[in-house]
């Protein structure tokens, strides 16, 4: 359903100037800086598979959903959905997948929603009888039939998101990519979407490509998820896996009296965040050795206070990004370490 | 896009002016205004002159309004989206255009179709039908659909203008003041260009062809009789859906090039 075989993304950034002189400026100089938003990504999704993408912010996941969606011409790389390479097939790719911006709306701002979707149905030629069906679907388990003759600019976030997500799903698509859909949402609302979202998924068949920065989404939804981290995939399997991966482990966080520097090399622990006078390890064995650890630590450096915690998904993710950014020799060693790939 | 899904867009679109009935109708009047008082001015300075080059008031009239009426049937499908071209790119907004089964050029063109140029139309249409009357002429069939033929290519024309450098946008991304450019140029056509240096008439007849907009179809119906009228008129026939297809492609060319903005 979807093939990507190394794909990458370099934007140009141009250096612009301001003013009247600087913008003719930039009418002839090119001068420019590549950077890679994507770098030599692989993976495959099947159909009906329901597929999380992970990672922090700037790791390019708007940047693959784009290129996956026709929007963005890969730099190389090669890349199918339905056998078709999107940028080249934008028409045919649109009437096979269905795709929701959460930061941005394909709904007309001052009209009534059931006007958008009536446009839709132009737009994709959808059937009467289809279109008819799909509404009453839209109309009941996202409950438009509560505003849908309200004008766009008058509905809260919450609606909003569900009639863009009804109108992705219109004309029936076999593949919907959703970026960050539940932005910004409160937690009934986000509940609402993930299991209409799960839904579409278990009993249409639909394909789901979802970026997100929340686990739930995931956990919810997706059985199986991708992590991006500078544009390149660091893992891809499912989420118990992961938690398997990382979790058997605890983590402490010792705050010194002084920096000891990211020297402190100890066995049994990995330094995965490092903050100066505080850093976090995360030891593999039971809490025995937790108690043993601080006191080891502490024999060689003053502690002025330690905590300890279990590491459920979301702290590990978080530690996670929190070391891959410290962009140190412990971040890197840390990421080859993860990849289950 | 076909004509059905067209209009219904614009049906969209009037609907939506029509929650802001006051905001539109105030526009229309405060353009009308503008255009007479712009018809004011021409005539208070023909009352003291008599003819411009050769040109009576009448003629002028008739010159001036098939450049507002080409301009405001062009500017109609093309002047918002072209100029808030650069600020779509820039918001990331021209995604939703490259993901519909249709052409991005026509769904961006219609999705942001202005009805604001009806004021325009009517006010140069009723001068430009006015000024039919008055000038010192024959009228035959051939003539007015000839005439009718240099409406529809001097608005493809104008649109030309603007699809060019709306398209700029994908490279350069801000491109304001091309336009101020462009509109300044525009007003060399508000009279007749033979009252410019050869210079300046050639570059408005081969460089930047704005005088096929009015000028030579004008001329070309005041007095076929001059071999060059009658070809230039010719000319001014093709020139337009020409111009506007190579625009076109040149846009195309410019959305293929499109980088996205970050999200
Ligand atoms: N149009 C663009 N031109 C230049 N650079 C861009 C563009 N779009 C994105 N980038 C850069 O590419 C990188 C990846 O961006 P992308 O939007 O794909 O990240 P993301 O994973 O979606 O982040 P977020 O979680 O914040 O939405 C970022 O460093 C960003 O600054
Ligand atoms: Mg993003």
């Amino acid at each position: 359903m979807i093939r990507v075989e190394g794909i990458s993304k370099e934007y140009k950034q141009f250096a612009r100037s301001t003013g009247v002189i600087g913008s003719m400026r930039n009418l002839f100089s090119r001068e420019h800086t590549l950077l890679k938003a994507v770098n030599e990504i692989s993976f495959s999704i099947e159909k009906g598979e329901a597929v999380g993408y992970l990672g922090p912010n700037g790791a390019g996941k708007s940047t693959m959903i784009k290129m996956l969606t026709g929007i963005l011409v890969p730099t190389s790389g090669m890349v199918t959905v339905n056998n078709l390479v999107p940028h080249k097939h934008r028409k045919e790719i649109a009437k096979k997948v269905g795709i929701v911006f959460g930061q941005r709306s394909q709904l007309w701002w001052d009209l009534p929603v059931q006007d958008s979707f009536d446009l839709h149905k132009r737009i994709y030629n959808i059937h009467d009888t289809d279109y008819r069906t799909n509404m009453n679907i839209f109309l009941e388990l996202l409950n438009l039939k509560e505003f849908i003759t309200q004008p766009v600019r008058q509905l809260s976030l919450g609606q909003r998101m569900r009639a863009e997500i009804g109108l992705a799903l219109l004309h029936n698509p076999d593949i919907l990519f959703l970026d960050e859909p539940t932005i910004g949402l409160d937690v009934i609302a986000k509940d609402n979407i993930r299991s209409f979202i799960k839904q579409m998924n278990r009993e249409h068949k639909v394909s789901v490509l979802l970026t997100t920065h929340d686990l739930k989404d995931i956990e919810e939804i997706c059985p199986r998820m991708l992590i991006v981290n500078k544009g390149e995939l660091i893992f891809d399997g499912t989420v118990d896996q992961l938690k398997s991966n990382l979790s058997p482990g605890k983590l402490i966080t010792i705050e010194f009296e002084s920096n000891p520097g990211n020297e402190v090399e100890l066995a049994n622990a990995d330094l995965i965040a490092d903050h100066g006078i505080r850093k976090t390890f995360k030891i593999d064995k039971g809490l025995d050795s937790a108690i043993d650890f601080v006191k080891r630590v502490s024999k060689r450096y003053p502690i002025k206070d330690f905590s300890l915690e279990d590491s459920d998904i979301e702290d590990i993710i978080r530690m996670y990004y929190r070391s891959l950014d410290n962009d140190n020799n412990i971040g890197i060693a840390n990421q080859e370490k993860m990849s289950v790939i | 896009m076909n004509i059905r899904l067209f209009s219904y867009f614009v049906t969209l679109i009037i609907k939506s002016r029509m929650e802001y009935r006051g905001a539109f109708i105030i526009g229309a009047v405060g353009q009308i205004t503008g255009y007479a008082a712009n018809y004011l001015v021409i005539w208070l300075l023909l009352q003291n002159f008599d003819t411009i080059n050769g040109w009576s008031w009448t003629e002028i009239a008739f010159l001036y309004s098939l450049n507002i009426l080409t301009y405001a049937i062009g500017a109609s499908f093309t002047y918002t989206p072209m100029v808030s071209l650069d600020q779509t790119i820039i918001n990331g907004d021209f995604d939703k255009y490259l993901t519909k089964p249709l052409s991005p050029f026509t769904y961006y063109l219609a999705n942001l179709f202005n009805i604001g140029y009806i004021a325009h139309i009517v006010i140069s249409l009723l001068v430009l039908l006015w000024s039919i009357t008055q000038v010192d002429m024959n009228w035959t069939a051939i003539k007015l659909i000839y005439l009718v033929l240099a409406i529809i290519s001097g608005s493809f024309l104008q649109a030309a203008g603007l699809v060019v450098i709306g398209s700029l946008s994908f490279i350069f991304l801000r491109v304001r003041y091309l336009f101020e450019i462009f509109f300044k140029l525009k007003e060399f056509i508000a009279y007749p260009i033979s009252i410019y240096g050869t210079l300046l008439q050639m570059v408005l007849t081969w460089i930047i062809p704005l005088a096929m907009i009015n000028y030579y179809p004008s001329i070309y119906l005041f007095d076929d009789s001059v071999l060059t009228n009658k070809i230039l008129g010719v000319v001014a026939l093709v020139i337009g859906p020409l111009g506007f297809y190579m625009s076109y492609k040149l846009w195309m060319y410019g959305a293929n090039k499109y980088q996205g903005a970050g999200g």
